[in-house]
């Protein structure tokens, strides 16, 4: 009977097979999170836009002219012209946005389980007796051939009749209950992109001799 | 975490149509469109709405992203992004609608 084997069904449950399950779906999702960042990652690197580099401004003095109820002055002016330089294509990535990695770094999980057995046991008893007494006198006189023998006669009788009776009913219930409940908490968090996933950036700078190379 | 950046990838070629259409959804969705690529825009965009910009017929995918301040282009790229936001919050404020990251939108309301 499953009352007698609680302790028996605690060690049935397979704590070990929860665990592995979890972190087996843990893993599972984490292995798409990184997929979904790399796809971002081969998207922001295919993904163009016109970058202008530099916008040259030159500042000319261009000397005036004021009239002042002293005279003729002379003042400063001046003249902005602005060249822009050439568009250049560049990636997001090179610009600076880079995909967004995810963690998973806790993760919780709780397991209630709920046994329940009772047991009830009804005892039904009824019992009961009847009684019964009957009491019988008889008397008789003399006359007829009875008067040769003697003068009157008498007989009294008493009968009792006693019945008793018994009945027991037993009845056992046996009821059982198990409930089971897991919950599964897990935290995510964003995580900066792993070294390794990203492509190393490699400048050089021509401007000076020989060609400085930087690497970020 | 709340409203966060994205790249959103359009399917197959570039075509207006299709990138005026997941711009709309973006701000149907309370989001804000930080600039416009011919591969697709980059939003900003509450996270429990991502799901339903991804299920857009025109996207192929919604990936976060995130700004590299020593990326070459970096301050470029904010420049951008904050005139394009500036834009569309005087519009939202304009006619009242929810923006990524409110108090409203946050809610749920």
């Amino acid at each position: 009977m499953g009352f007698l084997n609680m302790g028996q069904e605690l060690q049935d449950i397979k704590f070990g097979d929860l665990i592995l399950s979890m972190a087996s779906a843990i893993a599972d999702s984490q292995v798409k999170l990184d997929m979904a960042s790399l796809n971002t990652l081969k998207v922001l690197a295919h993904t163009k836009f016109d970058f202008i580099p530099d916008i040259t401004e030159v500042l000319s003095p261009v000397p005036k002219q004021v009239f002042t109820p002293q005279g003729f002055i002379t003042v400063t002016g001046v003249d902005v012209s602005s060249t822009v330089g050439d568009p250049v294509q560049m990636t997001l990535l090179q610009a600076g946005l880079t995909p967004t990695f995810y963690q998973f770094t806790e993760s919780d999980i709780q397991i209630v389980i709920s046994l329940k057995a009772t047991v009830s046991t009804d005892v039904e008893v009824d019992s009961g007796f009847e009684f019964d007494d009957t009491l019988t006198a008889e008397l008789g006189f003399g006359g007829g051939i009875s008067s040769f023998f003697g003068g009157p006669s008498g007989k009294i009788t008493n009968t009792t009749h006693f019945a008793a009776h018994v009945n027991v009913t037993t009845s056992t219930k046996y009821s059982y209950e198990a409930q089971g409940a897991a919950t599964l908490k897990t935290t995510l968090k964003p995580i900066a992109a792993p070294a390794r996933t990203m492509p190393k950036f490699i400048s050089v700078n021509a401007f000076t001799t020989p060609p400085q190379i930087s690497m970020s | 975490m709340a409203a966060q950046m994205y790249m959103v990838a359009l399917k197959g070629e570039f075509s207006q149509e299709a990138s005026r259409d997941v711009q709309r959804r973006v701000r149907n969705l309370g989001g804000l469109i930080l600039m416009v690529t011919r591969n697709g825009p980059i939003v900003m965009l509450d996270d429990r709405q991502a799901p339903q910009l991804a299920s857009h017929p025109s996207v192929r995918m919604v990936g976060g992203v995130a700004l590299n301040p020593n990326g070459m282009a970096a301050e470029r790229l904010k420049r951008i992004f904050a005139q394009n936001v500036s834009k569309q919050l005087f519009v939202a404020r304009k006619d009242g609608s929810p923006i990524a990251g409110s108090e409203e939108q946050r809610s749920g309301t």
